[in-house]
């Protein structure tokens, strides 16, 4: 992870500012591998080998795709030098489905205005008609 | 929690789809149903063209002022509007969610219109977008990936989260 000076961090200011956790969230979460890894982990921790078993994959891609979980925040691994056992963390997965039903809500509201609207627009354009003089 | 179809949401209006279209491309007509209701509108400057700009404000009730700014990516008229949206100040300097500081700062709305028997169906995808090149290839490649495989996901994690939330 980048890192940053808190006082930049305040500016808000796009060009300075680290890459957000949520959009590296999605990132990891967009390939399927990753996907079922998680919801292995969901289970209970597990090593490498455990996750790599269901895949036809060498351990190096294996690890690849850990690093990328690992960095986006949405796994952690303990520190024993031998068996480090890979773990949800599921503060992110939280973050990533609040944002995606916050704006799922903006948008049913959104529609339900538009839909009023758009009622609204067709019934003046009714009267608007109506009101012209028959040939 | 309802059934998760994670960035994509639609409906079907009553009305033909130049209608609908209108509304979502004519200042005049957005400014009427976009922000919340009893919203008044400071400022809506909407250039509505590839790399064109809308720079609005608003007031939402009960007395929030609220700044964001649109820039239209992709126009294919009465079929598909793609823009970035994000919050910004009254200059028009790009900043975070006022309530929610960690969230992207900007995302990717993609607006598509079709015929639905007599009405239209107005379908409406969101992701987090970064400007730079890499970030946009990852989401443009993985939206359908997206879209179909995080169901099964969620289900899955649901019980999980909710116990751990």
């Amino acid at each position: 992870m980048r890192l940053y000076f808190t006082n930049r961090l305040n500016t808000l200011e796009p060009q300075t500012m680290p890459t957000d956790l949520l959009s590296k969230t999605f990132a990891a979460l967009a390939d399927p591998t990753r996907r079922a890894m998680l919801v292995r982990l969901s289970r209970g921790e597990a090593s490498v080998n455990e996750l790599a078993k269901p895949f036809k994959m060498s351990l190096p891609a294996v690890s690849k795709h850990l690093k990328v979980l690992e960095r986006s925040g949405l796994i952690t691994r303990g520190r024993q030098a031998q068996w480090r056992p890979c773990k949800l963390e599921v503060r992110p997965l939280v973050q990533a489905v609040d944002w995606m039903e916050g704006h799922r809500k903006e948008w049913e509201q959104r529609f339900d205005r538009l839909d009023a609207y758009l009622t609204e627009l067709q019934k003046k354009e009714k009267k608007t008609n109506q009101k012209q003089p028959k040939p | 929690m309802p059934e998760i179809q994670p960035f994509i949401t639609s409906r079907v209006f009553n009305a033909p789809r130049n209608l609908v279209y209108a509304v979502h491309t004519k200042p005049e007509h957005i400014a009427r149903w976009f922000g919340p209701a009893g919203t008044k509108v400071l400022k809506f400057d909407m250039d509505f063209r590839v790399g064109g700009v809308n720079h609005y404000g608003i007031v939402v009730p009960p007395d929030v002022e609220m700044w964001g700014k649109q820039v239209y990516k992709e126009i294919v008229p009465l079929e598909k509007v793609v823009h970035v949206q994000s919050f910004s100040d009254k200059d028009g300097k790009i900043t975070r969610h006022p309530m929610s500081p960690s969230w992207p700062a900007e995302m990717l709305a993609t607006t598509t219109f079709t015929d639905e028997g007599k009405g239209c169906k107005v379908t409406v995808s969101w992701l987090p977008y970064n400007s730079d090149e890499a970030s946009i290839a990852t989401f443009d490649g993985a939206r359908d990936s997206m879209s179909g495989g995080f169901k099964g996901m969620f289900d899955n994690l649901e019980a999980y989260i909710k116990e751990l939330a």
